[in-house]
C-alpha cells in the first residue's frame, strides 16, 4: 500500500515556469463586434485585392511558402503521375499584401484553395551508399538508396471571402 | 617540387574495404608544395558547384502540362540471350505503354552488333528539350525494364540539377514587402518633419526693433504695402535686377 501510494504521488507532475512557453494558452477572445467588424474588413480586401496570394504549406514535415506560378519539389514518392492534378490542404497559413490568415494549426479548404500540377517525377543522381562495416562483415554489405522526387507547379492561391 | 604519395595516408588495415569505391581517391587527396592553401590540398573545389534553381523546361504546367519525352529508341539484338527480356517486353507490353501514353514515338531497331560479345541493349529517350539519356539494360529483368521505362516517361529532362539549395523556385519572393529591423519601429521614429518652404516676397520683410530708432521704427511698421495683385506680378519689388526678374517663376 505505502509503495503504491508513493508511486502514486510520484507520478504527479508539479508544473514549471517555462511550460508557458511549451504549452501556451490561447489568447483572450475578443468581443463579437470586434470580430465582425475584422471579418467584414478582410472579405473587402480579399474581393478587391488584385495582387497575388501566397500560402505556407505543410509538406514532409518541412513549412514551404508558395504563390502561383511557382514550382515545388517534394523528397517523397507520392502517389501521383505526372500530369494529375492535385490539392494541397494542409495549408498552415495564407494572406495577401494586407493581411494574413493563421490556422491553428490548418487553414480549412473551404476558405483556401492551392492547386497545383504534378510536373515530374525522377529518382536521384548521387544515390546515398552504406558501405560495409569492416568490424561486422557478415553483415548486408551495400545499399544503393536513389529516392524518387515529385515537383509540382501550383496553379493558384485562391481565398474565398466566407470569413465569420 | 616533390608530390607526395597517399600511401601513408591511407588507412592500414584494407582487408574488408574495396578500393574501387574511390575513383578519384588520387586526385581528391593529391598533396602538392606548389598549392596556395596551406595544408598543401588540392582537388575538388566544394565552392565551385554548379547550383541551380529548380526548373522545367519550356514553363511546362503554367497554363497546361505536356509530356515531354518525344520518343524512345530500343536497341536489341534478334537472336541473342542479353536481350531477350527486352523482347519479351516489347512483345508483351510495349503496346499498352504506347496507348497509354499517345505523344511518344517508339522505335525498335534490332540489330546484329548487339549480338556480339557482352554488348547490352539500349533504350534512348529523346525530349523536347533537345537532351537524351540512353540506358544500357544487360541483366536486367522484364519488370526492372518497366521501371526504367516508368522512369523516363515521367522525367521532363535528362539534364541533371543535383546541386540544389532550396526546394522552391519563385519569381516573386515578397508579396507583403521585405523585412527589415525598423519595421515594427513606433511610427515617430520613422517620420521627419522637413522645414516648411516660403514662397519669395520681398515685400514681407521681418524687422528686428533694435536696428531701428523709435522714431524711423513706427514709420517702417506702419508704411504703406501694396494690394497682393500687385505682390503677385512683381514679387522681388521695383528695385530689382532685370535677371531676378526673368529667371523667377511660380
Amino acid at each position: 500500500m505505502i509503495r503504491n501510494s508513493f508511486k502514486r504521488l510520484s507520478s504527479i507532475r508539479v508544473p514549471s515556469y517555462y511550460d508557458r512557453f511549451a504549452k501556451p494558452q490561447p489568447p483572450a477572445s475578443v468581443s463579437s463586434l470586434e470580430s465582425t467588424k475584422l471579418c467584414e474588413s478582410v472579405n473587402a480586401a480579399i474581393k478587391c485585392s488584385t495582387s497575388q496570394n501566397f500560402a505556407i504549406l505543410n509538406v514532409e514535415a518541412n513549412q514551404v511558402r508558395v504563390t502561383d506560378g511557382d514550382l515545388l519539389e517534394v523528397p517523397a514518392d507520392w502517389p501521383c503521375r505526372a500530369g494529375d492534378q492535385i490539392k494541397f490542404e494542409n495549408v498552415l497559413s495564407a494572406g495577401s499584401t494586407d493581411f494574413t490568415l493563421v490556422g491553428r494549426p490548418t487553414i480549412s479548404s473551404d476558405i483556401v484553395e492551392v492547386i497545383g500540377t504534378c510536373v515530374e517525377k525522377r529518382i536521384n543522381e548521387t544515390p546515398f551508399v552504406r558501405f560495409r562495416n569492416p568490424r561486422a562483415p557478415r553483415k548486408p554489405a551495400l545499399s544503393f538508396k536513389r529516392e524518387i522526387y515529385t515537383t509540382f507547379r501550383i496553379n493558384s492561391v485562391n481565398l474565398k471571402p466566407i470569413l465569420n | 617540387m616533390r608530390f607526395s604519395a597517399v600511401r601513408h595516408l591511407r588507412p592500414k588495415n584494407t582487408k574488408y574495404r574495396e578500393r574501387t569505391w574511390l575513383k578519384d581517391y588520387r586526385e581528391n587527396t593529391l598533396i602538392s608544395h606548389h598549392s596556395e592553401t596551406h595544408s598543401g590540398a588540392v582537388g575538388w573545389d566544394p565552392g565551385a558547384r554548379p547550383q541551380r534553381p529548380v526548373e522545367t523546361p519550356n514553363f511546362n504546367g503554367v497554363r497546361s502540362f505536356i509530356p515531354q519525352l518525344a520518343r524512345l529508341v530500343f536497341r536489341l539484338s534478334p537472336s541473342a540471350g542479353q536481350s531477350a527480356a527486352l523482347r519479351r517486353y516489347i512483345d508483351l507490353e510495349l503496346s499498352t505503354f504506347a496507348d497509354q501514353n499517345p505523344c511518344t514515338v517508339c522505335y525498335v531497331r534490332p540489330d546484329e552488333e548487339f549480338s556480339q560479345g557482352f554488348t547490352a541493349p539500349t533504350v534512348s529517350a529523346e525530349y523536347l528539350d533537345e537532351t537524351r539519356q540512353v540506358v544500357d539494360l544487360l541483366d536486367f529483368n522484364e519488370q526492372e525494364i518497366s521501371r526504367v521505362i516508368e522512369l523516363l516517361s515521367q522525367q521532363s529532362t535528362a539534364e541533371i540539377n543535383c546541386y540544389r539549395k532550396k526546394l522552391t523556385s519563385t519569381q516573386k519572393p515578397s508579396i507583403q514587402g521585405y523585412s527589415f529591423s525598423f519595421m515594427k519601429e513606433s511610427k515617430p521614429l520613422n517620420l521627419k518633419e522637413l522645414p516648411e518652404t516660403k514662397l519669395a516676397d520681398s515685400w514681407a520683410v521681418e524687422i528686428d526693433e533694435k536696428y531701428y530708432r523709435d522714431d524711423e521704427l513706427e514709420k517702417v511698421k506702419f508704411r504703406q504695402f501694396p494690394e497682393e495683385r500687385s505682390r503677385k506680378e512683381d514679387p522681388f519689388g521695383p528695385f530689382a535686377s532685370v535677371e531676378e526678374k526673368t529667371d523667377f517663376k511660380y
